[in-house]
């Protein structure tokens, strides 16, 4: 039986449209618990962090590669190939 | 050329000439300093340093680190040669296992298995370095720290027979700063497992992926473009169970054919699909499971005989697999993937004595490992080939590490038992020998099995 499954992926012609999209923002708190690469247990926070706003630093062809997997995420569910349930 | 020893209980102060007077660590026989031709063994044991490379190689001429991991160089005894950038096995104490100050030139390292360095394992640490062999090691990658990082325009670099536990980063990374072309860097018979990305370049051209087998997140990336027309050809892999198997920056980039594409999240973005590839299920073969036994395991990621990639034509397929056996001489008869396929079974159909023998279905390779001594001994079996086999008769090969093979073939009479003996003094290291039985069958219909019976040794 066939199956649904993403072959090819062609994600072109990005344009920088500007910066007035209407989009929720939302703050959080973060707690991130890591290991140096000494072994010493560290503690980064709790802190506060506003989405979308802190992503500001974030390189653009990082932010772009962000971009792609949530715009493709859409378009799977739509396809049938994912449920939202799988990303949550 | 000057042979070298290294090994756990030497000092760096001996010559290092012989494995009496062995240099304690590897920097120990870099710093004599090694010269071209140079071959170097490492005995089996954990090296906790970090090599840095101090000489360059020469054209046909390299300088060449062994990890004797079968021993018959060094400790007579064989075993992991490890080099780990950690003092405790807990944390790591040191960068990498393997850098240089400086550009170096045809260096080979074989048989190494490297772990724990808190940067990249391998680095050519930002030099122009060239004509590297980097073969049958295990690289076992750090958080978000590269395997093997060829940061320097690197080219004319062959990495083969390696398996590369990837973090959250990339197994191997070519790197320029500005566009290089043509760089003829070569990755074949690999395993990429993990939670990174098997194959990056950064600018780089010309890079060829073949016969590679990668689980994980992505199989192979381009992360910045190359000049337009310079590509990654990838032929004869397996991507399956990824995020996303290719990438490139613009279509035409990676030129992928004749590889498959199986439960993968995207099989390729910015990648054109290859008329030859498939979407077929890998099948890896899994171990017998019975509660309370250990059975003998297949390779990892080797594939089952329902595996529809197990023989099956690619493109300039590699001679050998990660184990370095030699594949079928038929490209239809190779396997895509790392590991070449060998369809052995217990048989009942024939027999030279007793209700059964060893049937290879097709051609292919089964090996016995047989414990000897340094005494006159007599290896035998009986082979039975039907009618319509074809190509270079079945074989028996007898292998020993560091020992040229001894092979016999099969002269007799198609279709009926024929005994393929010889007599040999085996080496005294190692304290085994592989006896090999081998079909080249080339043929493609009616009926080629090869049977095997009654091997004995006396």
């Amino acid at each position: 039986m066939p199956y649904r499954n993403v072959d090819q992926v062609m994600i072109t012609n990005w344009v920088d449209t500007g910066l007035t999209t209407p989009f929720s923002r939302y703050t959080f708190t973060l707690k991130v618990t890591w290991t140096d690469t000494d072994g010493v247990k560290r503690v980064h926070g709790p802190q506060t962090y506003t989405f979308p706003n802190d992503l500001a630093t974030m390189p653009l062809a990082v932010r772009k590669a962000f971009a792609n997997q949530m715009i493709l995420s859409m378009v799977r569910v739509t396809l049938g190939i994912d449920d939202w349930e799988q990303y949550t | 050329m000057t042979t070298r020893y290294v090994g756990i209980g030497g000092d760096d102060g001996w010559d290092g000439l012989a494995w009496v007077s062995r240099k304690q660590t590897l920097n120990g026989a870099e710093n004599t300093p090694v010269a071209a031709t140079d071959i170097v063994y490492v005995g089996p044991g954990v090296y906790r340093e970090l090599l840095t490379l101090d000489i360059s190689g020469a054209a046909g001429q390299p300088i060449t680190y062994i990890g004797d991991v079968t021993g018959e160089h060094t400790d007579g005894i064989g075993g992991i040669v490890r080099i780990t950038g950690s003092n405790d096995d807990i944390v790591t104490a040191r960068a990498n296992a393997i850098t240089c100050g400086a550009a170096r030139t045809y260096r080979t390292f074989r048989g190494f298995m490297m772990d724990m360095g808190s940067g990249s394992l391998i680095t050519t640490n930002g030099f122009l370095c060239t004509d590297w062999i980097l073969e049958d090691c295990i690289l076992q990658g750090m958080a978000n720290q590269r395997n093997i990082y060829c940061d320097g325009r690197s080219i004319n670099f062959i990495i083969q027979r390696c398996i590369f536990y990837i973090s959250q980063s990339y197994g191997i990374n070519f790197l320029a700063a500005a566009v290089l072309d043509n760089s003829n860097n070569l990755v074949q018979n690999c395993l990429f497992i993990g939670a990174g990305t098997g194959v990056v370049t950064a600018r780089v051209g010309g890079i060829i992926v073949k016969n590679s087998t990668f689980i994980g997140r992505q199989g192979v990336l381009v992360t910045n473009a190359l000049t337009v027309g310079q590509t990654v050809t990838v032929n004869n892999c397996i991507f399956a169970f990824l995020y996303v198997a290719l990438t490139g920056t613009v279509a035409g980039e990676i030129v992928e054919n004749y590889n498959t594409f199986w439960g993968n999240g995207t099989d390729r973005t910015l990648t054109n699909i290859g008329a030859n590839s498939v979407a077929y299920p890998p099948l890896y073969n899994p171990f017998l499971q019975l509660s309370g036994f250990r059975y003998p395991s297949y390779i990892p990621l080797e594939l089952s005989m329902w595996s529809q990639i197990r023989a099956r034509l690619g493109s300039a397929e590699a001679t050998d697999d990660i184990m370095g056996m030699t594949r079928p001489v038929t490209a239809a008869k190779n396997s895509w993937g790392a590991v070449q396929y060998a369809d052995a079974l217990r048989s009942i159909v024939q027999a030279h004595g007793g209700v059964a023998s060893i049937q290879l279905v097709d051609a292919g390779r089964k090996q016995f490992i047989i414990p000897t001594t340094a005494i006159n001994t007599t290896f035998s079996v009986y082979v039975y080939r039907e009618a319509n086999y074809a190509g270079v008769n079945p074989q028996m090969v007898i292998k020993q590490p560091g020992v040229a093979d001894t092979t016999v073939l099969d002269g007799g009479a198609v279709g009926g038992w024929n005994l393929l003996t010889t007599a040999l003094v085996p080496a005294a290291l190692p304290p085994y020998v592989i006896v090999e039985l081998v079909s080249n069958n080339t043929a493609v219909a009616g009926n080629y099995n090869t049977y095997f019976d009654d091997l004995t040794v006396s």
